[in-house]
């Protein structure tokens, strides 16, 4: 079935799989498998199946909520060897491949084409198209152009009995129940992805970056809401407060004010015709509320550098603190002033330290809190004042996660959003393809679901 | 009931099923329709959602089953609109152009179906996830839906997703209502994103000379990396080749002018009227078939040229890989069917069929693999297999 | 100076994964244990938990090939280098190796870090690589790696010195005006395999308005016993070199090999608990340059000779992680007239080299020169330009073995050829 070296069991081994980019839960597999193949991975699955031993699927362990720590034990099932890009249609939009293909590396495959894949999160150096379909994942550029389950036709999914189906197809349109879309976003507890077909968008023509310099976060959140509600759709709107600020500076030396509150990254795109007078329309929103400066990137390099900044602003805060936690909440969009000082305040009266960078388009926030673990008070604190911001964001209408899925990290939090009744609905759409609840289990839906998952 | 209802009944029972209603009803209010839902299942009776009606006929016939049809139009409220978060809470009987109206003071839309003038409501076209020329742009429905409430076959009244443009808590069970034509449950409330409307909107119509540089005239335009809001070929009496451009006034007429360079290239150059997708209508015409196929982009124009035997009329979706047809009966339709299939249609459905056909016929033409889990996706969230059993594909 | 502890390092790691695609362990074998952010997990667990570190988890930070890429990649700067050389320090304090393969190891390190021994033991090294590990194809290999450096460089139809072996002279006067007084090493492997690098090194220079001084009494800098974990003979080396150069004049310290420039740079780093020597380390590692990097803050005019060649460039990774540097040496390169400089897919993956570990690890690094050597042959380029010995001479090797005529220089030598072209036109 697997060669020998597909297949890992050291104990060391499994220490380095008990998770993934969160790490407060964790859970040690038995066994690591690496499938070259759809086959491979229905054999393994098969075979689990018919053990009765869980698993759980693996791409780069990039995952923010614990979806690829295999809370019970088992076999994690890794995707990392089948990460080619099988076919390109450019004239249909369409790529296909498999799950363990790396974000970036598919926009690398159609560049020569004029053509990227839309959704951007941070880490798509590093993650994979199928970790990406399991968590829905977005980016910067969601804003315009959609999260991963708008650039999602077709996938081969692997059952958890073991049997292998083919979900969707090259068309737009979907067919039937929209099962690729139930899919997109499952967190890899409905069945393996080990197939993807995306959908590819042609590169704009004309692009125009800028950078607002502003003194309170006040004004740079209202300048947010003012930019959405005048009707701009700008391709990404993005926010960064003053302590990403300086340690983007301690780190790179970016050149960015270090006395600033907050910087928006607004991009524009289009056709080139009425481009320039959009970008303008920003300018004079940002300067309306009091930016202390607007400027424009002059060149690819410096747009490059300003993306750089905006993509290393999470990780730069290793440098800053040992610990961090990443919300993850969504706000309707108009409340973001608001919200954004009432999360000050929960950081204050806990006594945390709390920054903010996030995709301020979509009011998807992501105030991390900075912490040291061996500080047993501080860590409490933090823990407290996280459960606050999470009860504020559903308090105000919005979600407890945007893009980083449910996991583990925010299973318990599911009836603050979700009645009973919705809960016990999922729970039966989860046990319709996964009767014996072997797949992932313990992620997402909390109860009895959860709990009853296998020895 | 209300009064309008009846007699719309009386002419639509026949694309629901094999027998009238039992009875009609037509809730007001989310907590009505739950008291209709829990009377209908305490009776044994299958419930069909009705809105306008024009699309009933696309799910397959139910046969011997008694059922409640639960009509939706009084349901008809904007129960919440924030332009600044530029989303929008309905009812699901509202219809669109007045949900279109209301959100155009705002200077907004929501990217939900052509104002057809056919009173179609958004839960039906959520249900149907029935878009118009403008998916090549917005998506399709299911890629507006935020968030909803249904009743459910259980007695439950459930809520998923939200009302923030991003949000990944819990399974996507939109998508799955998104096109479920009422057999997953009652939708009583929905949410959807709405967009800025753009200052200008600019239709341009060019007669082709025929199918083959119609359609290359549309690749073409395709490929071009303009941005329309519709491109969409038209057969039938002639050809035509439509697009739609939106936004700044500066931006629409750039791209016009390049339209028509690129068209000119093939030979398009007269302007025609402005084009009307064919359409099908609400009860089924007998002696004809329409059909919606799937393929993508480069294949369209295959799918045209195996269609032309029997094609009375039709509207090719260009960049959404979409054909939408009217044929004659003059060849068995499986023979159409193998036609299209060779020609690279990824699915497709029979939208209206004869009343000969609608017995024998699966409106839904898509891979068998796929049904068991369908079914196992209907057992799931209707447990008690009430809402229009059998009008799914593969009869779920 | 103040120096993070190893468990403050590690403690850096948010897991964010950046560094798994950039790996070579990793993309080879997809194991988490295999990935920078594996093995510091590892880590992690011995330093917070105290427990002692296992065979198994040995041979994990063992596989590492140190080359860096993970740091360059890395948003939270977790200096991963440092943290790899100080756990295998301790591996080699604690005596967690098997005694014969310690024995090997200390071997191969002491002959490739003495000329003396170097020039006198070519053949008998191969039979170290026998002991390390099982390798049928190793110690053939082995040799013609370390004799690749002259037989191939004998083929390189260049015009120049000609001559391989040989040590630089203590002082070579700059053409024209001296704009500065540049410290060029001898080096330790390059005096002996890449003696004409270093004489175009030197060449290369002059003719930019260098004095350049060649303190002979300098050995070895230490480097490839830093990397691995030899840190106290690594120190004992650096303050030997920091001693020699206080009594040489000179501004700059310019080194053409990418492994030992990096490890001078970290000088400070390394004697960072040396009272005597901290500061005076740190210093020298402050003045310390690559060639590349030198040269265009010089700001040199561009050569007037002509080379047509299609040039694919390889970054050495102590070159592009650990410095950093990467478009000095293309800018270098695109100045000479004539010269294509073609993308190289996987540019700066290492080349399997990495010091010693293609002795070590003769599988790994035989799979990434493997790699290596196919996107050298699909770039389609007929040279390739790398600032690093270790590089140069692993991908001749593999370029040899797969038939390819495609010939493998040090930038210098590209650069210097082109300056020297220049010059005889303007004679003639």
């Amino acid at each position: 079935m697997l060669r020998a070296d597909q297949v890992l069991t050291d104990s060391v081994e499994m220490l380095a799989y008990e998770c993934d980019a969160y790490t407060i839960h964790k859970g040690r597999p038995d066994v690591v498998v690496h499938p070259e193949s759809t086959e491979q991975c229905a054999a393994v699955v098969r075979l689990c199946a018919r053990m009765g031993v869980p698993f759980t699927p693996r791409g780069t362990g990039t995952g923010l909520s614990g979806g690829a720590t295999p809370l019970y034990g088992g076999v994690v099932i890794s995707i990392m060897r089948m990460n080619r890009v099988l076919s390109i249609s450019p004239a249909d939009l369409r790529l296909r491949a498999q799950a363990g293909c790396i974000n970036s590396t598919i926009t690398r495959a159609v560049a020569p084409y004029g053509l990227h894949y839309a959704p951007d999160p941070s880490s798509q150096t590093a993650c994979t198209v199928g970790g990406n379909v399991a968590e829905n994942a977005s980016g910067p550029h969601t804003l315009k152009y959609g999260v991963t389950a708008n650039h999602v036709t077709a996938l081969t999914l692997v059952l958890p009995d073991g049997s292998v189906v083919e979900l969707g197809s090259d068309a737009d349109e979907p067919c039937g129940y929209d099962l690729v879309g139930l899919l997109v976003g499952s967190e890899g507890t409905l069945g393996i992805v080990t197939e993807v077909t995306v959908r590819l968008t042609p590169n704009p023509r004309e692009v125009r970056t800028l950078l607002a310099v502003f003194g309170s976060v006040d004004d740079a959140s209202r300048a947010v809401s003012r930019i959405i509600a005048a009707g701009i759709v700008p391709c990404a709107l993005e926010m960064m407060d003053s302590m990403i600020i300086n340690a983007l500076e301690d780190a790179f030396a970016m050149g960015f004010p270090r006395d600033a509150q907050a910087l928006l990254l607004v991009e524009l795109d289009g056709l080139g015709p009425g481009l320039d007078a959009e970008t303008a329309d920003v300018s004079d929103l940002c300067a309306e509320h009091n930016a202390r400066s607007v400027t424009a990137a002059a060149s690819e390099e410096e747009r490059a550098r300003l993306w750089f900044a905006r993509k290393q602003g999470v990780g730069v805060l290793g440098r800053v603190a040992p610990n961090k936690v990443t919300q993850d909440g969504v706000i309707p969009r108009s409340l973001l002033p608001e919200v954004l000082a009432r999360i000050r305040g929960i950081a204050e009266s806990h006594s945390v330290r709390l920054c903010n960078i996030f995709h301020a388009g979509d009011g998807n926030l992501h105030p991390c809190v900075i912490f040291d673990e061996r500080d047993a008070d501080e860590l409490r604190r933090v823990l407290v004042a996280n459960e606050e911001i999470l009860r504020l964001c559903v308090e105000v209408g919005g979600s407890i996660t945007g893009e980083h899925g449910v996991g583990v990290e925010k299973r318990d939090a599911m009836p603050l959003m979700f009645s009973e009744a919705d809960l016990a609905a999922m729970r039966r759409v989860k046990s319709a393809f996964d009767p014996a609840g072997l797949c992932n289990p313990g992620k997402i839906i909390p109860g009895p679901s959860a709990e009853a998952a296998p020895p | 009931m209300s009064a309008s209802y009846a007699p719309a009944m009386a002419v639509l029972w026949p694309c629901v099923a094999d027998r009238p209603p039992a009875e009609a009803v037509a809730p007001a209010s989310r907590a009505e329709a739950a008291v209709e839902v829990a009377r209908a299942l305490r009776h044994g009776l299958g419930i069909v959602p009705v809105g306008a009606g024009t699309r009933l006929a696309e799910a397959n016939l139910m046969r011997g089953v008694e059922w409640l049809a639960v009509d939706m139009t009084r349901m008809d409220r904007v129960l919440a609109y924030s332009p600044d978060d530029m989303t929008v809470v309905v009812e699901p009987g509202v219809t669109a152009e007045a949900l279109q109206a209301v959100l155009a003071e705002a200077g907004q839309f929501a990217a939900l179906g052509l104002a057809s003038g056919r009173g179609e409501t958004v839960g039906g076209l959520i249900a149907a996830n029935a878009q118009g020329r403008r998916q090549c742009a917005f998506g399709l429905p299911r890629d507006q839906l935020l968030g909803f409430r249904a009743a459910l076959s259980t007695g439950d009244e459930v809520r998923f997703g939200g009302c923030t443009v991003k949000n990944v808590a819990g399974y996507d069970m939109g998508k799955l209502y998104c096109g479920s034509h009422g057999t997953l449950g009652l939708i009583t409330e929905l949410t959807l994103r709405v967009r800025p409307l753009p200052s200008v909107r600019s239709t341009l119509s060019l007669a082709g000379p025929g199918l083959g540089d119609t359609l290359s005239a549309g690749m073409a335009l395709h490929l071009a990396r303009l941005l329309p809001t519709g491109l969409v070929a038209t057969f039938g009496a002639g050809c035509a080749l439509t697009v739609e451009f939106s936004g700044s006034h500066e931006t629409v007429a750039w791209q016009l002018e390049q339209a028509r360079r690129v068209s000119a290239g093939y030979g398009l150059q007269t302007e025609a009227a402005a084009s009307v997708d064919p359409s099908p209508p609400a009860v089924p015409d007998p002696g004809v078939a329409w059909l919606r196929a799937a393929t993508v982009p480069t294949a369209i124009e295959g799918l045209c040229r195996a269609l032309e035997p029997c094609l009375s009329r039709a509207v090719a979706h260009i960049a959404a890989g979409l054909v939408e047809a009217e044929v004659t009966l003059a060849e068995p339709l499986n023979d159409l069917e193998r036609r299209l299939f060779a020609a690279g249609c990824s699915h497709l459905r029979w939208t209206r069929l004869p009343q000969s056909e609608r017995a024998t016929r699966d409106a839904w033409r898509l891979p068998a693999a796929q049904l068991p889990l369908m079914r196992a996706v209907k057992g799931a969230l209707d447990p008690a297999g009430a809402f229009g059993p059998g009008r799914f594909a593969g009869r779920i | 100076m103040s120096r993070k502890s190893p468990a403050d390092i590690a403690a850096g790691c948010i897991r964010c994964g950046f560094c798994l695609d950039a790996c070579p362990t990793f993309k080879l074998t997809a194991n988490e244990a295999e990935s920078p952010r594996g093995r510091i997990y590892l880590m992690r667990h011995v330093l917070d938990a105290g427990r002692p570190m296992d065979a198994a988890a040995l041979t994990h930070l063992d596989n590492c090939l140190g080359c860096r890429a993970c740091e360059a990649v890395c948003p939270s700067g977790v200096q991963y280098g440092l943290l790899i050389e100080g756990f295998r320090a301790r591996i080699e304090e604690e005596g967690l190796r098997p005694s014969a393969e310690a024995g090997a190891r200390g071997m191969l390190l002491d002959t490739l870090t003495d000329r003396g021994r170097l020039g006198a033991s070519l053949a008998g090294l191969s039979m170290v690589a026998g002991i390390l590990r099982k390798a049928p194809a190793m110690p053939g290999l082995f040799a013609r790696l370390l004799t690749g450096g002259q037989s191939h460089e004998a083929a390189v139809p260049l015009s120049g010195t000609g001559r391989s072996g040989g040590h630089l002279p203590a002082f070579t006067a700059a053409v024209g005006r001296a704009r500065c007084t540049v410290c060029l090493l001898d080096g330790c492997v390059m005096s002996v395999l890449f003696a004409n690098v270093n004489r175009a090194t030197a060449e290369l220079l002059s003719h930019c308005g260098c004095n350049v001084v060649c303190p002979h009494s300098a050995g070895c800098c230490g480097a490839l016993d830093a990397h691995a974990g030899r840190r106290e003979r690594a120190r004992q080396r650096a303050r030997a070199l920091v001693d020699a150069l206080e009594c040489a004049d000179y501004d700059v310290l310019v080194t053409n090999s990418a492994g030992c420039g990096s490890t001078l740079r970290e000088y400070g780093e390394l004697l960072a608990d040396d009272d005597r020597y901290a500061a005076r380390a740190a210093a020298l590692g402050a003045r310390t340059r690559d060639i590349s990097e030198f040269l265009v803050e010089l700001g040199v005019e561009p050569p007037t000779g002509r080379l047509d060649v299609t040039v694919a460039y390889h970054d050495a990774c102590h070159l592009a992680h650990a410095q950093r540097i990467t478009s000095p040496p293309r800018a270098l390169l695109r100045s000479i007239a004539g010269l294509a400089l073609v993308p190289l897919a996987e540019s700066d993956l290492c080349c399997g080299s990495a010091g010693t570990y293609n002795v070590t690890h003769p599988e790994t690094a035989a799979a990434l020169l493997e790699r290596k050597v196919a996107n050298i042959i699909a770039s389609g380029a007929s040279v390739v330009a790398a600032g690093n010995p270790g590089c140069i001479a692993w991908m001749r090797e593999g370029l040899a073995r797969a038939g390819s005529t495609i010939r493998v220089t040090h930038t210098v030598e590209l650069l210097a050829e082109a300056y020297r072209r220049g010059a005889s036109q303007a004679e003639a």
